[in-house]
């Protein structure tokens, strides 16, 4: 609607101006015209009204006079017997046809006035009032002429005799019957027409008036519509050019609200002040997304910031249980590891006494009763055993302390540049000989691929060979493990791998051994956590090599593996040189 | 046959004198070695201060790790009074201080328990061939 796309353009006071002012005036401007209309038709209405009036006015006078001059002069016949009659009744003529002339004069004055104005909108009824003039003119002055001078021409005493009277009857009553009055009152007869006429033109001014009184009325009437009716379109245009946008800007509000979209923008409608609302609703609204973006990203940051205190201060705590285990467990194991050895040295001692006083036994069996002496042997035999056992387990227990010392041990260590390819070969082929020397059935391949060129590395060479050589033996093992119950078809094999990797060494040590569970994996670098039968393994080893690379050389160490397949055992070690104050020196 | 080796074992375990003296029985019958066993480092020092004691001990064997004067302060002492005795130090700690500290103070040699007996036998007798000539 180009009407509307106009208004919204103007400022919604000034529309309300403009709605008002289009009404009023149009109820003004409708009046008044209807005034002047009616006005002007009402007056020309009335005007033609008097003017038909005035000239039935002087057509009656004249044909009054007329019909009056013809009854008297007719009565001149009957009254010329009587003078003093027929002077009185003649007198009543002169004075009749004394309105006749002025009334007449009247007539050619009203035609000239007439046709001067030019007013020839009723030429019909002119025509036949001119055409009347032009018939009759004359005819009255003459008839009036003729008759005075007929009655000049009586002599006084001309109705002094009968045959006077008579004569002057004949000649009245010749005149009366002349072709001149006969027109005379054919003057009478037409003006009866043309009155009619004009009482017919004045019904026509009449109802004319009345006309233009209704006309005035309608104009009034229809202008009193126009600006109610425009006022009332107005009204709804203007009010709905104010109330669609905000009714909008409601929906989006509540959009916004109710499903979080704050993305949204209200429609701007026009440079109204609706617009203007509209406009800072939606700058409000960009704000309230900047904001809430800077919340989230505020939120976020806080949130990581908060994980990572989080899983630094569960690093610290674990990295003190280990300290604090790690010093516990060097306590406990000074403290037992002093009995642990007396119990060591006195079975050891006992071991050899008990062969002794066997030894010594025997050489006195000649001299002991038979059954005394096997019973003797017997017991002496078990006790023996015992010995050993205790032995065997004091050694065991030993073994076991001195894993833990090891991992609490002091840090009293050497850095300096290793060869990680150097150091991964020795500890596989000493791993190896190992196994070879307590199986002679054991045997694997080696599949050995070490990266060229590989820069040496800052870091302690007999941890590090440590690490290397617990892998590899615990890759013995499983392969070993492995090889006991699977066919003759299965090749045992270690898989080595060095690489560079930029900041980092990475080395790979990989056996197709026994392979372990998921539930297995998650535990292997567990303290005391072993798979090996009783006295087999300590549950150190793992737990041992994983803070060594971990904490000591800050590097990682994982494990990948497939129960019945393989075992790969990931380790990566940061080239740069790391302070040695950073590992943390234990107990002294 | 020579004179056995005087040995003073300082030790605050008492079970030390029979496990040595079970340890050593061969060499002990043989005369080769001869043990005196003290608790303290004060125990020890008044054994040496006699008169038996100065002539009769050539090696001390000193513990480390004893309640009241330890064994580095008892081997810094015996080394000012007596400069001719050979110390061995026999800790449970293998740690590298304790062993710099023995070695500035004059200690012969460090041993780490457990005690590995053979060995001690050894260095025990060969010290023999060295001090045995001068006496």
């Amino acid at each position: 609607m180009l009407g509307a796309a106009w208004l919204s353009h103007l400022k919604v006071n000034q529309r309300i101006t403009l709605g008002f002012s289009l009404a009023l005036g149009l109820s003004f401007a409708g009046t008044g015209i209807g005034i002047l209309v009616g006005s002007f038709y009402q007056d020309r209405a009335l005007a033609t009204e008097s003017l038909a009036r005035e000239r039935i006015n002087i057509l009656s006078s004249l044909q009054a006079g007329v019909l009056q001059t013809r009854t008297h002069q007719q009565q001149l016949i009957p009254l010329s017997e009587s003078p003093t009659d027929f002077q009185e009744e003649y007198s009543h003529i002169l004075k009749h046809s004394a309105t006749i002339r002025t009334v007449w004069g009247n007539l050619n004055e009203f035609l000239e006035e007439k046709i001067e104005r030019g007013r020839r909108d009723e030429t019909s009824d002119i025509t036949k009032l001119v055409a009347f003039i032009e018939t009759y003119d004359g005819v009255p002055s003459t008839y009036l002429e003729e008759l005075d001078s007929l009655v000049t021409s009586l002599s006084p005493n001309a109705l002094d005799t009968a045959e006077d009277i008579s004569n002057t009857q004949q000649q009245l009553l010749s005149f009366t019957n002349s072709d001149l009055a006969i027109t005379f009152d054919g003057i009478s007869d037409e003006l009866s027409d043309i009155i009619s006429d004009a009482n017919t033109q004045l019904e026509i001014a009449r109802q004319n008036a009345d006309a233009a009184q209704r006309l005035h009325n309608w104009v009034i009437l229809l202008s009193m519509v126009l600006s109610a009716g425009s006022a009332a379109l107005l009204a709804f245009v203007i009010s709905r050019s104010i109330s669609k946008p905000l009714e909008a800007m409601e929906k989006t509000a509540l959009d916004i609200t109710q499903n979080d979209r704050f993305s949204l923008r209200a429609e701007v409608s026009g440079n109204d002040e609706v617009g203007t609302v509209a406009t800072s609703f939606n700058l409000l609204l960009e704000r309230v997304e900047n904001l809430l973006q800077e919340q989230r990203k505020r939120t976020e940051e806080l949130t990581e910031t908060n994980l990572k205190l989080v899983s630094t201060r569960n690093q610290m705590v674990a990295q003190e249980k280990l300290a604090s285990l790690g010093s516990l467990t060097a306590g406990i194991a000074h403290e037992i590891k002093n009995p642990l050895n007396f119990v060591n040295n006195f079975s050891e001692l006992s071991v050899e006494l008990a062969d002794e006083l066997n030894e010594e036994f025997d050489a006195q069996k000649d001299h002991i009763e038979a059954e005394t002496f096997s019973e003797i042997t017997e017991i002496l035999e078990v006790l023996r055993g015992n010995l050993r056992k205790i032995d065997h387990h004091g050694k065991r227990a030993d073994k076991i302390v001195a894993s833990m010392l090891m991992h609490s041990r002091s840090g009293a260590t050497e850095w300096t540049d290793v060869d990680i390819n150097a150091s991964v070969s020795d500890a596989i082929n000493l791993a190896y000989h190992g196994m070879r020397a307590k199986q002679s059935d054991f045997n694997l391949e080696f599949d050995t691929d070490y990266a060229e060129n590989l820069a040496t590395i800052q870091a302690c060479p007999q941890d590090l060979n440590r690490v290397f050589l617990n892998i590899a033996n615990n890759a013995c093992y499983a392969i070993y493990q492995r090889q006991l119950v699977e066919s003759k078809d299965f090749t045992p094999r270690m898989k080595v791998r060095t690489r560079d990797r930029g900041e980092a060494v990475e080395v790979h040590i990989r056996d197709n051994g026994t392979g372990m569970p998921p539930e297995i994996q998650a535990k292997i670098f567990d303290q005391f956590f072993t798979t090996k039968p009783a006295g087999e393994g300590t549950g150190l080893g793992l737990s041992l090599s994983y803070g060594i690379i971990t904490e000591q050389h800050k590097g990682t160490m994982q494990v990948e593996s497939e129960e019945g397949i393989y075992t790969d055992f990931i380790i990566m070690l940061p080239k740069r040189s790391i302070e040695k104050s950073e590992f943390r020196e234990s107990n002294a | 046959m020579t004179k056995p080796i005087h040995v003073l074992v300082v030790d605050d375990e008492p079970d030390v004198e029979p496990m040595f003296r079970q340890k050593f029985r061969k060499e002990i019958k043989a005369k080769e070695i001869d043990f005196h066993f003290e608790l303290s480092a004060v125990a020890a020092l008044a054994y040496l201060s006699s008169s038996e004691a100065r002539t009769e001990v050539t090696l001390i064997l000193s513990d480390i790790n004893m309640p009241g004067m330890n064994g580095l302060e008892l081997l810094r002492v015996i080394k000012e009074k007596y400069t001719n005795l050979t110390v061995f130090m026999v800790t449970a700690y293998g740690d590298e201080q304790s062993r710099k500290i023995a070695e500035d103070y004059g200690a012969s040699s460090f041993v780490n328990k457990p005690v590995d007996f053979s060995q001690l036998k050894q260095d025990i007798l060969s010290l023999v061939n060295h001090t045995s000539a001068p006496v």
